[in-house]
């Protein structure tokens, strides 16, 4: 292979193949609105949620926060019933959610 | 569902988090950061970042709106990105991220087309789609990572069998950056070893053939460049390996003492070409297995794979927060042809010796549930997983905590490869990373006129 010789080289990649999801109106203020946790078990979040829960309510008297534990889990051993959650999600009156732990 | 989110997110994962959004369709879903890792603060640190780091990132992701998504162009597969010399190509490619930082073959038309004779599927065809960055797999951009890998063109069909592996949901392709930094292992069977020069001898899994390398190569390319994975970006091993030199195994030596090829054993037909691919965290030498009987050899296998076994015992039994890890441990054993003809004249074939280190290859029930203790906040009770049901009932046969457990659920997870220096007697014990990067094997599809092609490359 002659170092000289000028190569036109294609693209190694692959089309991208999903369409773009447009996110959800975020509100002005926590006033009157429900913040629900969801937790896959793993990375601490039984102990960052509490955290986030207490200084959320500081913060926004008027917000109201329903725990993970209140959420589907699959018998009694820790993990969520993530099928579940659209139903419940609606069910419980979620306006938003908390999602954790990525790590 | 339409709902205000914060997801949140270690700092060192950020990076990945955003890339996986992105490859759901939400690249500008926002993330909320927990500095540091959360394993490695006492509660008193870990309150102090989740008040003065991650509460306010949360508040953010909930109330402020994320800007819209910008298109991005991107160039169609027959699009010339580049001209230049060997050295200016290589050097865009780098810049691009699109090779690891040793020098690719440049992938021209010309070449791609010479890999595309040897199948007779149309270039357009999509085999699947390619977490993260759900990339469409393609018969076109097979070729052009082969090239790029340095294969040569009737190399294809591996090629293609391999990426069809690696787009089967089984496989698990989207784990393929987990931080224990496992690396694929692709093991090769059937005629086709032969014919297309792999080495199965002396030197098994070193580089030194092409073959045997640069098919190696590919699957980290692919990886990088179809399914997104990039170090500091997506892919999250904390410590990694160059990609490993691909297996075949010796099949003449097999036929002389009557064992079955390991594809067999994944359900194909011996005389099948067939790659079979999975992902292996750590594994090691058993060096001079000592022993002209399969009763003074096997014991020394069967310790040998108990050694490098630990933490992967969570695919075995898996965990109450992840019951999917189960029954997904499936250790490599790759015996030298001399270990396995003293286990053949013994009169063991492989089925046999897979049943050997089921029952033999074990651990005590303490320290089976010492090690899953280790990768979990609580400590781990082996019945207690049985009686939820994740765990198969043998982990369970009484509660004295001195009862010896198996490191499988069953002696079909063992693999056994014959492969390496006929006169020498060691093998190599892989530990498998479950079901991330799970066992899966697929046939090689050769193109009707394969025979001719294969003499026309031969020409060389």
């Amino acid at each position: 292979m002659s170092l000289k010789k000028e190569y036109e080289v294609l693209w190694p990649r692959g089309r991208k193949a999903r369409e773009y999801h447009p996110l959800a109106k975020r509100p002005v203020s926590f006033e009157g609105l429900t913040i629900c946790e969801l937790w896959d078990g793993l990375f601490r979040g039984n102990q960052i949620f509490p955290i986030l829960r207490e200084r959320l309510s500081e913060r926004y008297p008027g917000v109201e926060i329903i725990p993970w534990t209140d959420f589907p889990r699959d018998g009694d051993h820790g993990f969520p019933d993530w099928e579940s959650h659209p139903d419940v999600l609606k069910e419980k009156g979620c306006d938003m959610v908390i999602v954790g732990t990525g790590a | 569902m339409g709902l205000p989110s914060a997801s949140l997110v270690t700092e060192g994962f950020i990076a990945q988090g955003q890339m996986t959004a992105e490859g759901s369709g939400m690249p500008n879903l926002p993330l909320a950061a927990i500095s540091g890792h959360t394993d490695i603060y006492n509660d008193e640190e870990f309150q102090n970042v989740i008040e003065t780091v991650t509460l306010d990132e949360t508040i953010k992701a909930l109330t402020t709106q994320p800007e819209d998504i910008k298109p991005v162009h991107e160039p169609g597969p027959r699009d010339i990105v580049s001209k230049g010399t060997f050295e200016e190509v290589n050097q865009y490619f780098y810049e691009n991220k699109w090779q690891e930082g040793i020098p690719i073959v440049p992938p021209t038309m010309e070449k791609v087309e010479k890999f595309l004779k040897f199948t007779t599927r149309a270039a357009d065809e999509v085999l699947g789609e390619l977490l993260p960055d759900r990339r469409e797999a393609t018969i076109w951009n097979i070729a052009v990572n082969g090239v790029m890998a340095g294969c040569r063109p009737e190399y294809m069909p591996v090629l293609i069998a391999i990426a069809e592996v690696l787009a089967d949901p089984r496989y698990g392709v989207e784990h393929s950056s987990n931080t224990p930094g496992a690396e694929e292992l692709i093991t090769i069977n059937g005629p086709i070893i032969k014919e297309l020069e792999f080495n199965y001898t002396q030197g098994a899994l070193r580089v030194g053939f092409q073959a045997n390398t640069s098919i190696g190569r590919f699957v980290r390319l692919y990886l990088r460049n179809v399914a997104g994975f990039l170090p500091h970006e997506t892919d999250k091993g904390t410590f990694g390996n160059t990609w490993r030199v691909v297996l075949a195994e010796n099949e003449d030596f097999l036929a002389s003492i009557g064992w079955k090829p390991t594809s067999f054993y994944q359900g194909f037909k011996e005389g099948d070409n067939v790659v079979t691919i999975a992902r292996y965290t750590s594994g090691g030498v058993l060096v001079s297995v000592f022993g002209d009987t399969a009763d003074k050899v096997l014991p020394c296998l069967g310790d040998g794979l108990v050694r490098h076994i630990g933490w992967e015992l969570i695919f075995t039994t898996g965990l109450p927060a992840n019951p999917g890890f189960a029954r997904t441990q499936r250790p490599h054993l790759i015996l030298s042809p001399c270990i396995a003809e003293v286990i053949a004249k013994s009169g063991y074939s492989k089925k046999d010796v897979q049943r050997y280190l089921y029952e033999n290859a074990r651990i005590p029930a303490w320290r089976f549930e010492e090690l899953l203790s280790w990768m979990s906040p609580e400590k781990i009770d082996l019945c207690q997983l049985v009686d939820a049901g994740i765990a198969p009932k043998q982990f369970c046969e009484s509660n004295d905590p001195s009862r010896m457990v198996p490191i499988v659920c069953s002696s079909d997870d063992f693999l056994i490869t014959v492969s390496g220096d006929p006169l020498r007697n060691n093998a190599y014990a892989f530990t498998s990373n479950g079901i991330f990067g799970y066992t899966t094997s697929k046939k090689i599809e050769l193109p009707p006129n394969w025979k001719e092609l294969l003499r026309e490359a031969r020409v060389r």
